[in-house]
């Protein structure tokens, strides 16, 4: 069984234990926005942390801001994060956000299916 | 085609990054719909543009006796085709278009695409509601194409007076720099005298970059560590600085202690754990590193106000699960 919400910034999908966050397409990432869319991720999680699989594709831009919750408070209750890129612009935005090494397990791919295996792994059991 | 869009693209750049050499942070580069390489380089010089002027109004604040800001505005009247009538010489200073280039043009074609957006809801919205003021987010096109976003506020005048059926359009700026500094200092001795010689007695103490580095990897340290003990000694060591150093120049660069900057980021990390799980408020402090529900609620109660507990009662709201099931999957 999948779950689907989607608000005006991003939409977010569980599936067999792994969420995927993807940011609609054209999206200037605002603080406000950075906020919708942490407070939902949080909602969905019912207090859990778990490995989150994000598409950057859609983002046109960040701002410092924005950067600087998503860094803090956007890095609560992950347990591994996958970061999608597969344009010269959502590479730079995933290399703005790992530059300040937030304490989680990141990696990024182009790859969809790769970031799933990589994420496996910090799956719980009972969530399969 | 494509090379001729490249190549304005690039002159935009080109604009962009000689107006920072000139110490000009308040402009932004243009963006596209487009996601390739040199969008991302617009991207990541707006981005360092918007760090940058950042810090430097940080230490503006921080040092008023280095450089000072300086507020400005550019103001606009408009008739009620929204058509300019007048400005003032900041317009031309921050635009660097001259008065007789826009007089009895439409306001809107000094904006960006995206604030033309923003500009026609507010406009609408105070013209259906019959409201006066309003405050908005615009970005102004300057004359070589760059962007300079600043918050404006809109006044429209109704009734009678000077201003009948006129609208108001002001944008503030803040000016970082040493010429603005001497400006106000010349023009208001006595504010100079109370805002800047106390500050400009305290010996300086100068940081080298190699102790940059250090700090920048001491702060790196420190969000690695953060939901554990950190102590001073710790950090220090792991950076290969003694404490003193790490203390002074911690705040130097980030404007806060060690300890500050590690208690700031627990609460923040706890406070949207607060409104958006059911977590216990004991289990919260020892997920972001606190050692005990009282230490983080003391601490919690001081920056923002209230008590965890209260915040979870003010934002009841925020626990209704909209998440739906979508059993067709």
């Amino acid at each position: 069984m999948k779950k689907y919400i989607e608000n005006n910034f991003a939409s977010f999908k569980m599936d067999r234990g792994i969420l995927h966050i993807a940011y609609k397409e054209n999206l200037c990432l605002s603080l406000k926005a950075a906020k919708e869319v942490v407070s939902q991720r949080l909602k969905i999680q019912h207090g859990r942390a778990y490995p989150i699989v994000c598409d950057m594709r859609g983002i046109k831009d960040v701002t410092v801001d924005a950067k600087e919750y998503l860094v803090t408070e956007g890095s609560v209750l992950i347990s591994a994060l996958a970061m999608i890129t597969k344009t010269p612009l959502s590479l730079l935005y995933t290399e703005i956000y790992t530059l300040e090494t937030p304490p989680i397990t990141i990696r990024r791919f182009t790859d969809e299916s790769r970031a799933l295996e990589f994420l496996r792994p910090f799956v719980e059991l009972n969530d399969f | 085609m494509d090379t001729f869009t490249n190549r304005q693209r690039l002159q935009k750049i080109n604009h962009h990054l000689l107006e920072m050499v000139k110490g000009n942070f308040s402009l932004r580069i243009e963006r596209s719909d487009k996601k390739d390489e040199l969008e991302a380089l617009a991207a990541a010089i707006n981005f360092l543009t918007e760090e940058i002027q950042e810090s430097v109004l940080h230490h503006g604040y921080k040092n008023p006796d280095n450089i000072f800001a300086l507020t400005d505005q550019m103001v606009f009247i408009l008739n009620r085709s929204y058509r300019i009538l007048q400005t003032n010489n900041s317009v031309k200073r921050f635009l660097q278009f001259k008065q007789r280039d826009i007089l009895h043009n439409e306001f809107e074609q000094l904006l960006s695409a995206d604030s033309l957006k923003n500009w026609r809801e507010t406009v609408e919205k105070l013209e259906e509601q019959q409201e006066q003021e309003a405050r908005l987010r615009l970005s102004f096109k300057t004359e070589k194409g760059l962007l300079l976003p600043a918050d404006c506020k809109l006044i429209f005048f109704r009734g009678n007076g000077v201003l009948q059926d006129k609208i108001l359009v002001s944008s503030s700026h803040i000016l970082p720099s040493p010429k603005n500094y001497e400006l106000v200092s010349l023009r208001n001795d006595e504010f100079s005298k109370k805002m800047i010689q106390p500050r400009a007695l305290h010996k300086k103490h100068h940081l080298y970059s190699s102790d940059i580095e250090s700090i920048r990897a001491a702060r790196e340290f420190i969000m690695d560590h953060i939901q554990g003990p950190v102590p001073l000694i710790e950090i220090a060591h792991s950076v290969g600085i003694n404490e003193y150093k790490l203390k002074r120049g911690f705040k130097e660069l980030y404007g806060s202690t060690v300890f500050q900057f590690i208690k700031d980021q627990r609460l923040r990390k706890a406070r949207v754990l607060v409104l958006y799980t059911n977590k216990s408020i004991s289990a919260i402090a020892k997920l972001v590193g606190f050692k005990k529900g009282n230490h983080l609620s003391r601490e919690f109660k001081k920056l923002y106000g209230h008590s965890p507990t209260q915040l979870r009662i003010l934002n009841i709201d925020h626990y209704t699960n909209n998440f739906n099931t979508d059993t067709s999957n």
